[in-house]
């Protein structure tokens, strides 16, 4: 068979360019390294995601299955076809409503946390002798475990013979809170909690960002006359509007999935009232009432567990996005 | 190049300075620095008492149940409770948190230096939507995939056991792999090529080349997984529940319940607390400047 021209012509290139290659790379073990190196690197790479495949992935995927089944207990043998039976009862699940609700509340605890760190992290980054000790004592709430805080708060909001109570009765309160009862107080304990524990990541993350302001703007300002308020607002504040936006994600992130405070203090309140989560569930929070459901086959078990958790990311992607539509107008990049 | 201009996260504490601009101290700042103490010492009051009530209450005796701030007499009975009870022994739930956390954590930095030191270093075609997906998985919040996991692993049949909390940190994690691919790039080429003319294949290289460069790095990243496990309760609360092993964050949740019919449960809660919290204090204290860099990169698993 006769070969045409263009065909011949494109093996010709294809010669010239592998005696390029071999002339680049002139040795055969060079080679083999090169293939060796895409092999190791593959591997060595694909160890994280093959975890994340294993222990992510797939069952994110069973789960889907489940959601549109019912099942006896965690048995997966028993799974049989209810076609959107469990999501008529998850969209009717009023308490998992509220508990979002109550999640809300609780990242209210970040944003006064985040209020803080800005505020302890300004007057930081002035000279202060023993600046360096102060910093280090805030973050120390954040290394704490949340049982070990939540024994902590406890004692303090007892509401006999708790320091708060203590403190109110002696500035003449005459009916202090009943922390533990009142499902009016209840939530509020657990916000004062988180916030407690928020701030120390805060201070420092604002810190870092104070750091990197370019001192000379400042001296700009000064000569123009602009007074400290005016330097904060026109300087200070937009150069770290990014790592504030940043810190207010966290935030909403971590607020909207609190559970470890909200179980362990309903757990410990647990002596004084008779809900599950606190008196009349005022302390469910949303992520809580998703390990309820999943103890309790008659609240749909494990299949409703399942798609409350994925409503549960839902909410928490649409409120991220919200917030990053908000951060434009208050966010600047140009610094 | 040295290691020490591969830094990536800024230490927070040497930034104040950087800020402050020379002026004249006029009365204003005098006002401010007065006011400025008066706020930080409020904000150390507020961090430091909740410590000194557990303190003072686990020192308490049998039947005060109002707290004092300097208990006029002490008892440590609460202490030798906990540290000697057959039912709930803090000292159990240590050794049982060191093995469920530590060679998994171990394993796992281990396993992430390797993936990250072919992102860094190693060239090789999937690379990019490699990395790309391991970073995306790092936005998926922990708590949406708690249910998910929780049917998988009853699957395995893992679920009444602590595999679930040993096995999925052994192939590291996606902010590990981060944080040391940012680290690894910092190194020199060069090195990696020395160590082939020598003769060392690619997991040589990193083993005797890359991690002794790497050691700061590996021992904050090591001090944050450590202290992510140490305080995780959510995981030992679904898996743990109702097995003989029991970590110590969980043991905590659970003392008041073992005790609640004795009048100084209060105590015994609070010297567990005490307890549980001195190494992890202890170890912040020591190595106070590996977690802000640490956590300033990426932050503490919550």
């Amino acid at each position: 068979m006769q070969r045409s021209p263009a065909v011949t012509g494109e093996a010709a290139v294809r010669e010239e360019e592998e005696r390029t290659l071999s002339s680049l790379q002139p040795s055969r073990k060079k080679r083999r390294t090169v293939r060796k190196e895409e092999v190791c690197g593959t591997v060595f790479a694909a160890i994280p995601l093959l975890g994340f495949l294993l222990f992510s992935a797939v069952p994110v995927c069973i789960a889907v299955v489940t959601m549109f089944c019912d099942m006896n207990g965690m048995n997966i043998a028993t799974l049989h076809w209810n076609s959107f039976a469990n999501f008529a009862k998850a969209f009717t699940d009023l308490p998992f409503w509220k508990s979002f609700l109550v999640s809300l509340e609780m990242t209210l605890s970040h944003i006064v946390g985040l209020v803080i760190s800005i505020i302890i992290a300004a007057v930081l980054s002035q000279k202060i002798k023993g600046g360096k000790l102060f910093t280090i004592f805030f973050f120390i709430p954040y290394v704490c475990s949340s049982a070990a805080i939540s024994i902590m708060w406890v004692q303090i909001f007892k509401p006999t013979g708790g320091i708060i109570n203590s403190l109110l009765s002696s500035l003449g309160v005459a009916n202090p809170p009943d922390w533990f009862r009142d499902s009016k107080w209840f939530p509020w304990m657990l916000v004062i909690t988180i916030a407690w524990k928020a701030p120390g990541y805060g201070i420092l993350m604002v810190q870092a960002a104070l750091a990197n302001v370019n001192p000379a703007l400042y001296e700009a300002a000064k000569l123009d006359g602009a007074s400290r308020f005016r330097q904060f607002m026109s300087i200070t504040f937009p150069a770290i509007s990014p790592t504030l936006y940043f810190l207010l994600s966290m935030g909403l992130l971590n607020g909207l999935q609190t559970f470890d405070i909200a179980q362990i203090f309903a757990q410990k309140t647990s002596g004084y009232v008779t809900g599950a989560a606190g008196p009349g569930d005022a302390g469910l929070t949303t992520v809580f009432h998703i390990y309820n459901t999943m103890n309790n086959p008659g609240a749909g078990g494990m299949p409703v567990a399942s798609i409350l958790s994925l409503l549960l990311f839902v909410a928490i992607t649409l409120v991220l996005a919200l917030n990053k539509r908000i951060s434009k107008l208050w966010v600047s990049y140009d610094y | 190049m040295t290691i020490e201009e591969t830094k990536i996260a800024q230490p927070a504490g040497a930034a104040p300075q950087k800020v402050h601009n020379r002026v004249k101290e006029d009365k204003g700042s005098v006002a401010f620095k007065i006011v400025a103490y008066v706020l930080l010492i409020l904000g150390l009051f507020l961090v430091l008492v909740p410590f000194w009530v557990i303190i003072s209450t686990s020192f308490q005796e049998r039947n005060v149940l109002e707290f004092t701030w300097w208990p006029e007499r002490t008892a440590a009975d609460a202490y030798e409770l906990v540290l000697t009870s057959e039912r709930s022994n803090i000292l159990m739930g240590f050794v049982n948190t060191l093995w469920i956390v530590v060679p998994s954590m171990l394993v796992g930095l281990f396993v992430s230096g390797l993936a990250s030191f072919a992102y860094a270093k190693l060239r090789f075609r999937a690379k990019k939507w490699m990395f790309a997906v391991t970073i995306a998985t790092m936005s998926i919040p922990g708590t949406v995939l708690m249910m998910p996991s929780y049917l998988w692993y009853n699957i395995l049949g893992w679920a009444q056991g602590p595999l679930p909390l040993i096995i999925p940190g052994c192939f590291g994690g996606a902010a590990t792999v981060f944080f040391f691919t940012q680290y690894f790039s910092g190194i020199p080429q060069s090195l990696l090529e020395a160590g082939q003319i020598d003769g060392m294949g690619f997991f040589r290289c990193y083993v005797t080349i890359m991690i002794p460069l790497a050691v700061p790095a590996f021992v904050g990243q090591g001090i944050l997984a450590f202290v992510g496990g140490y305080n995780d309760y959510m995981g030992p609360l679904l898996y743990l529940n109702g097995s003989e092993i029991k970590t110590l964050a969980f043991m905590l949740a659970e003392l008041q319940s073992y005790y609640g019919a004795m009048k100084n449960s209060d105590a015994v809660s609070c010297a567990g607390a005490v307890i549980a919290l001195i190494p992890i204090i202890a170890i912040y204290f020591v190595g106070h400047k590996f977690f802000v860099d640490g956590v300033s990169a990426g932050g503490l698993k919550d």
